[in-house]
């Protein structure tokens, strides 16, 4: 019985070890609620009220956004590549689609010093569960205050809507889910293009071992981006490259741009002439 | 497909309706909530099973009372099972074809096999099930959407694991379960659910059980919340 112990303990133990996403864990996360998602989204609120939604004015009907994904803030090496790249492609915006950070307050600390000046680049985060961990929300809450927004960009044709959830508990909870069908519901045929940005993908590509939304409400997602003909919804998580196209909407998960990721890279959205065109850019 | 697996259905049971057989008819109603439901919802599901020596056929459907999509038939599964003897252990395999509607748009099928090993007061079962999901025929008509446009899934790991205190057969008994597969769901294998069962013998052929469920989201590696629990009361009757 005792060698039976031995034998199992390490195995099971490994086991729960080996089913996190990334290197960097905090193992209490995984299995005990720190803070429900229920209220990071009423401090997401409360920030959406006090600064409001971004319109980001473009002079051209032609224009970029850059999104990052997965860059597990420790290395810098890529993330500064990724925002020298974005500044010579002139972006609208650049996106930090979740897991910017381990959770760490030293992680939050170097991408304050990395982040780029706000006259000079407008860039949005995503909470991914990584920039949870160690009572991560804190400190990603400090520095940019909601994980639950939208924003706009409005160019002399046409304007188009973004949309950013809180995926990194793998729910969204309810009072988060009323207000994406709000928001779909009051601003979605105001806008030409509508695209979703989500941490944790939706749908998953391949066999692995880390954790997505729960079934039953990924498909009650997905039924709100059918209904309101969602056109493109970006996400990280898995660390792979994957497109996938179901009804009417693309759902592409983004290679993580972690310094030691041999396929490190971001995606490029160009919007021309009205039309989406996507492209992931490998970092050189 | 529907109309087919019911003439299916009823002609293996007329066919052997001769034969030695038994029959058991159990049902459940549950009440729970989840962090998508929008308060309390309520299912019922009847299920229809009929053994044959050593095979068993079953047959559950699923209506939603009450939830943010209401439906009678919001899912059915036909799962076939095949009993047999290795040295002195019983063991299970069950083939099995889901179908359900969770939302207004989307429909989900899954197509899969289950192996179950009971050992003592152990239950083990493992498996593996192909998903697929697409839109309804109203979604692709009134959404202009491609047709046979579908997502999929394939080879997700099924799994089970099963303790009851006292052994089968006793007038009662309490276990545990921890699982990511229920009657007519099948999460991912990193979203595991548990409950707590039991059941109590009023009658020689008829039992009744409840179970408590309780799931929660991104468990083992995003920052876990709680997604779910529930109350499930049923029973189950063995007609002959």
């Amino acid at each position: 019985m005792e060698f039976k112990i031995k034998i199992a303990f390490p195995i099971v133990i490994g086991f729960l070890l080996s089913l996190s996403s990334c290197n960097s864990k905090d193992f209490l996360a995984m299995f005990i609620e720190k803070e429900s998602v229920n209220y990071r989204f009423d401090q997401s609120e409360r920030s959406n009220n006090l600064n409001g939604f971004s319109t980001i004015e473009v002079p051209s009907d032609d224009y970029t956004l850059c999104i990052a994904a997965d860059i597990h803030m420790g290395g810098i090496s890529n993330f500064d590549k990724f925002l020298t790249d974005s500044k010579s492609l002139n972006v609208a915006a650049v996106i930090f689609n979740g897991d910017i950070s381990n959770g760490n307050t030293a992680d939050y600390q170097t991408l304050q010093q990395h982040l780029p000046d706000t006259k000079q680049m407008k860039y949005f985060s995503l909470v991914g569960n990584h920039d949870l961990f160690y009572n991560g929300w804190d400190e990603f809450h400090h520095l940019f205050g909601s994980a639950t927004f939208y924003f706009s960009v409005k160019s002399p044709q046409a304007s188009d809507l973004f949309i950013c959830i809180d995926t990194g508990s793998g729910t969204l909870g309810i009072k988060q889910l009323d207000w994406l069908k709000n928001v779909l519901q009051e601003k979605r045929s105001l806008y030409r293009n509508c695209i979703v940005f989500t941490h944790s993908n939706l749908y998953r590509a391949k066999h692995s071992l880390t954790t997505n939304p729960m079934d039953e409400e990924v498909l009650i997602i997905m039924d709100l981006f059918t209904k309101y003909n969602i056109n493109i919804v970006i996400s990280g998580h898995e660390h792979t490259n994957a497109v996938a196209k179901f009804g009417n909407t693309t759902y592409i998960t983004i290679d993580s741009m972690k310094d030691d990721n041999e396929n490190a890279g971001y995606e490029k959205l160009t919007i021309k002439n009205g039309l989406i065109d996507y492209q992931f850019i490998k970092i050189q | 497909m529907f109309k087919i697996l019911v003439f299916l259905i009823v002609s293996f049971l007329i066919i052997s309706t001769s034969l030695q057989a038994q029959w058991t008819v159990s049902g459940y109603s549950e009440f729970g909530d989840t962090n998508i439901s929008e308060g309390v919802y309520i299912k019922m599901v009847p299920m229809l099973a009929y053994k044959l020596n050593s095979t068993q056929l079953d047959v559950v459907m699923r209506s939603d009372f009450k939830e943010n999509h209401s439906n009678l038939i919001s899912g059915y599964k036909v799962n076939l099972a095949q009993n047999f003897r290795v040295s002195n252990s019983m063991y299970k395999v069950e083939t099995f074809y889901m179908k359900t509607a969770p939302t207004e748009l989307m429909r989900e099928k899954n197509l899969g096999v289950v192996f179950s090993a009971p050992k003592g007061h152990f239950d083990i079962k493992a498996g593996t099930n192909l998903r697929t999901i697409g839109h309804s025929k109203q979604a692709i008509k009134e959404y202009n959407l491609p047709t046979n446009d579908v997502l999929r899934e394939n080879f997700n790991l099924m799994y089970q694991v099963s303790y009851d205190l006292r052994s089968a057969l006793k007038s009662w008994n309490i276990g545990a379960t921890w699982t990511n597969f229920d009657h007519l769901t099948i999460y991912q294998e990193t979203n595991p659910i548990i409950n707590i069962h039991g059941y109590y013998r009023i009658k020689q052929q008829i039992r009744l059980f409840a179970e408590v469920w309780y799931k929660t989201a991104g468990a083992i590696n995003l920052s876990v919340n709680y997604y779910s629990s529930s109350l499930r009361t049923g029973f189950i009757w063995n007609l002959k």
